[in-house]
């Protein structure tokens, strides 16, 4: 390699990145909401980790001689409709909606991102056939196309995960592409074509990292979309398969009893409320603190 | 002192004696229980050859109420489907016949009691040696266009039915008029079960106006617009909204008290039960069981009636592979012995539903109470497994997915055979999907809750399960098949009852072919207003031409 691209690697090193780093969390976190939207999401973390240990009870085992029982000090939130019990239930609910959270969007994130960068550096034919992909994936709502996907595979958490991914990749792939379209000419860019490297190192060491951040906003807030989504497919009923505890199919399968067993539907609501308000007030800070107009106004 | 004691005793005890012989205060009760027939009062759909004593003329039940009845209204109901079609021949499921029975009558129907009686028709004829079945027609019956009911408009519905392949009248060869308010049905082989299907369990015997649907252009508005011989004419139809119907002066059994019925479509039970509540709808239809013994309790306002016929869902391995572990009867005999009936239907029926071990209802005619089912007892159930070489046999239980109640049930289901040594993972598949599976055969495997609607005639079920219309890859052997055409092609109702009688124990204790869970009736929810309707407690959503509103 020669001297200059050196040069240019030692100067990156040198990036204050820790004093960046100490901004950043100060911006973040000097907001209470933000503060309680992390604090609940690692709340949700702990539980969906230790939830054998915390249910009382096995979510999945049916007491019919105990159906719809009210909230007492041996069930706290009741039992459903089937006699399970309704804490342990949404205890258990908490590792799939993190699951879906973190897999759809790590799906969906892969794809979308890899075909922007693509369609981005290479630019005339390829991002052509890759954009108009796109815009035809984005002419369906998110949630009709889930739907769709979910509908022709099947129920399953698999198929779910997928139909996650896919349904929110577009706009992974058109920010990255629109990030990369205008740092591809940008000097550094140009300068490391000039030094001889390869596309592939461009992409991977200069474009990836650079055009990251606002992908980091959009990763955060999806996550509570993600979340939102899958209790959507589960409320229609062909997300994933009963009888693992959900909580849009605790939703879904409670409205019947709303009158009688508003539990049922409150609590899964409830934490569906939460979480997904987590991610975005998180997701939000992290926006505030990587936007570089905000920078030193917050 | 002591002779007051005495006499305070004798009193006390002369009324405690009159108390208990004066039994209980009549019950305020508006349940009107399931109908308990026997042999003789149901008899069969058949009639004894040559000559067969034909049906009594009578068509619409004395009424039930004590008040005089009052004209005017709109009766509001539920549907939560919007029927598909009007034209009998393409009619599928319930909701189709159903919703167009206000309008387009049947030839016979069945009655509270399951007994067949007529409508359209005024009797019939079998003569099993000549292989035929004569039906008189009833005289002065007019369709709303103004045509005239005769034979030969019953001919050409007939025969417009039995143009689209259907099975329910597979073995009519011909029709004959024979005068102008009589037909012949000619058959290939004689079957017991063919007038029975012209009543209002099928769609073979509904009756629409050739005037209007010649002169209209053909199938295509007949599916849109029905002109029938029903109390109720046709008004309008819009979807996801309803059915308007207004009452037709000119019917034959005297003009209907209600101006005309709104079939107001919701789909959202909860949405329904609400407008129920508030007073917009008259009826309900098939309430949730844990919702009908909430509105039992207002007896003032509500009134709940329960079907005779209902759901009969069953649990089927795939059992016609002989490599599938159920093609061995230790097997599905563990499945059926893994559940406990009576917990399942006492707990999701609330007391609306009645334990069940065979295809026929308790209390019908072709109910064999000899019958023994497979109690509930897991270690059995284990036992049997292990005697067939599984332990912790892996499977799929696949199910039509209608609602979340049938999710709860299967997820109930499901904990019962994986606590008696199954693995069992559910798998609900939407309409199509299971429609392709059940009813095509395309390529089901474990197990298969079938979900059929009880029939008057047991044989008619089994008609669709061996010829393959319904459940399609069900195991059903050699003998039953046998047992099953002696059967339909009985002469007599005894020998007719004795070979059904045989058939559900061949089902049940010899071959296993199924576990029956219950019979699944669905309570009626209707308002107290709606007086003589007849609605729910006469089987196949037939409402009563008499039908009132008390206000």
């Amino acid at each position: 390699m020669s001297d200059i691209s050196n040069s240019i690697i030692k100067v990156e090193n040198n990036r204050p990145r820790t004093n960046e780093l100490r901004r950043i969390w100060k911006v973040m976190f000097g907001r209470w909401v933000v503060t309680g939207g992390a604090v609940i999401i690692l709340f949700v973390i702990i539980v969906a980790i230790f939830a054998p240990l915390l249910a009382p009870y096995d979510p999945d085992m049916p007491d019919l001689k105990l159906m719809l029982a009210q909230p007492s000090s041996q069930h706290l939130l009741g039992t459903d409709e089937v006699g399970r019990d309704v804490l342990s239930r949404v205890i258990f609910g908490s590792q799939i909606s993190l699951l879906v959270g973190i897999v759809g969007v790590t799906i969906a994130g892969l794809i979308g991102i890899t075909l922007g960068l693509f369609a981005g550096f290479f630019g005339g034919i390829v991002n052509n056939v890759i954009m108009r992909f796109i815009d035809a994936l984005l002419s369906f709502p998110p949630l009709v196309l889930m739907l769709a996907i979910a509908t022709v595979l099947g129920g399953g958490i698999l198929n779910v995960l997928l139909a996650l991914g896919i349904g929110m990749m577009p706009t992974y792939c058109r920010l990255m592409c629109a990030q990369v379209t205008s740092l591809r000419v940008s000097d550094y860019i140009t300068a490391s074509h000039s030094i001889g490297a390869s596309n592939t190192r461009i992409m991977l060491h200069h474009l990836l990292p650079n055009a990251f951040p606002p992908l980091l906003v959009l990763i955060t807030i999806n996550l509570g979309t993600a979340i939102m989504m899958e209790a959507s497919l589960s409320f229609l009923g062909i997300g994933i398969l009963p009888p693992t505890a959900t909580w849009g199919a605790m939703v879904s399968s409670g409205q019947r009893f709303i009158f009688t067993n508003p539990m049922l539907s409150f609590a899964p609501g409830v934490a569906i409320l939460l979480v997904v308000l987590a991610f975005n007030m998180v997701g939000d800070g992290l926006r505030d603190a990587l936007d570089p107009r905000l920078r030193g106004t917050l | 002192m002591r002779r007051p004691i005495i006499t305070l005793a004798v009193l006390l005890l002369i009324t405690l004696v009159l108390t208990g012989c004066g039994g209980n205060p009549p019950a305020n009760t508006t349940t009107v229980t399931p109908p308990v027939n026997t042999p003789s009062a149901t008899g069969p759909a058949t009639s004894s050859s040559p000559v067969s004593t034909a049906p009594s003329p009578t068509t619409t039940a004395p009424p039930t109420s004590t008040k005089t009845p009052k004209s005017g209204g709109t009766l509001v109901m539920l549907i939560t489907m919007d029927p598909s079609t009007f034209f009998p021949q393409v009619m599928t499921g319930q909701t189709d016949g159903h919703t167009s029975s206000v309008s387009l009558e049947t030839l016979f129907r069945f009655d509270k009691d399951l007994n067949l009686i007529p409508l359209l028709a005024t009797g019939y004829q079998t003569d099993v040696a000549a292989k035929t079945v004569t039906i008189t027609l009833r005289k002065g019956v007019k369709f709303h266009d103004g045509s005239d009911f005769n034979a030969e408009v019953c001919k050409w519905n007939l025969d417009q039915f039995r143009a689209g392949n259907r099975p329910e009248l597979k073995k009519v060869t011909s029709i004959d008029v024979v005068d102008s308010f009589t037909v012949r049905l000619n058959l290939s082989s004689f079957d017991n079960t063919i007038v029975a299907n012209l009543g209002n369990i099928s769609d073979a015997g509904r009756m629409i106006s050739k005037q209007s649907f010649e002169a209209n252009g053909g199938k295509d508005w007949a599916a849109k617009n029905p002109v029938g011989t029903g109390p109720f004419q046709f008004v309008s139809m819009t979807k996801d909204v309803g059915v308007k119907w207004k009452r037709f002066d000119g019917y034959w059994d005297g003009k209907p008290y209600l101006d005309g019925i709104d079939m107001r479509r919701i789909a959202d039970s909860t949405v329904a039960l609400m407008e129920f509540r508030s007073g917009n709808l008259h009826i309900l239809g098939s309430t949730a069981s844990r919702d009908a013994k909430a509105l039992e309790q207002e007896k003032n306002k509500y009134k709940i009636v329960i079907p005779p016929q209902g759901q009969v869902p069953a649990l089927a391995g795939f059992a016609i592979d002989p490599n599938s572990p159920f093609a061995k009867i230790e097997v599905r005999r563990a499945i059926a012995h893994a559940i406990d009936v009576k917990t399942f239907t006492d707990s999701f029926g609330m007391g609306y539903w009645r334990l069940q071990n065979q295809w026929a209802v308790p209390g019908t005619w072709g109910y064999n109470p000899d019958v023994k089912g497979y109690p509930y007892n897991p270690d059995k159930a284990r036992e049997l497994l292990a005697a067939a070489g599984h332990t912790g046999l892996k499977a799929v239980l696949n199910f039509n997915n209608t609602g979340q109640s049938i999710v709860d049930e299967n997820t109930a289901l499901q904990s019962y055979l994986n606590a008696a040594g199954f693995d069992i993972t559910l798998n609900p598949l939407q309409r199509p999907a299971f429609a392709d599976m059940a009813s095509n055969g395309k390529g089901w495997s474990g197990i298969v809750r079938q979900q059929g609607f009880s029939s008057p005639d047991p044989l008619i079920k089994y008609a669709g399960v061996i010829s393959g219309q319904e459940f399609a890859g069900t195991f059903v052997p050699q003998e039953m098949v046998d047992v099953f055409n002696q059967g339909i092609s009985a002469p007599d109702f005894a020998t007719k009852q004795q070979l059904t009688h045989k058939l559900m124990a061949l089902a049940v204790d010899k071959y296993c072919i199924a576990a029956y869970l219950c019979v699944q009736s669905s309570p009626i929810s209707k308002l107290v207003v709606l007086q003589d309707d007849e609605y729910g407690e006469a089987p196949f959503g037939y409402l009563s031409p008499k039908a009132w509103l008390d206000k």
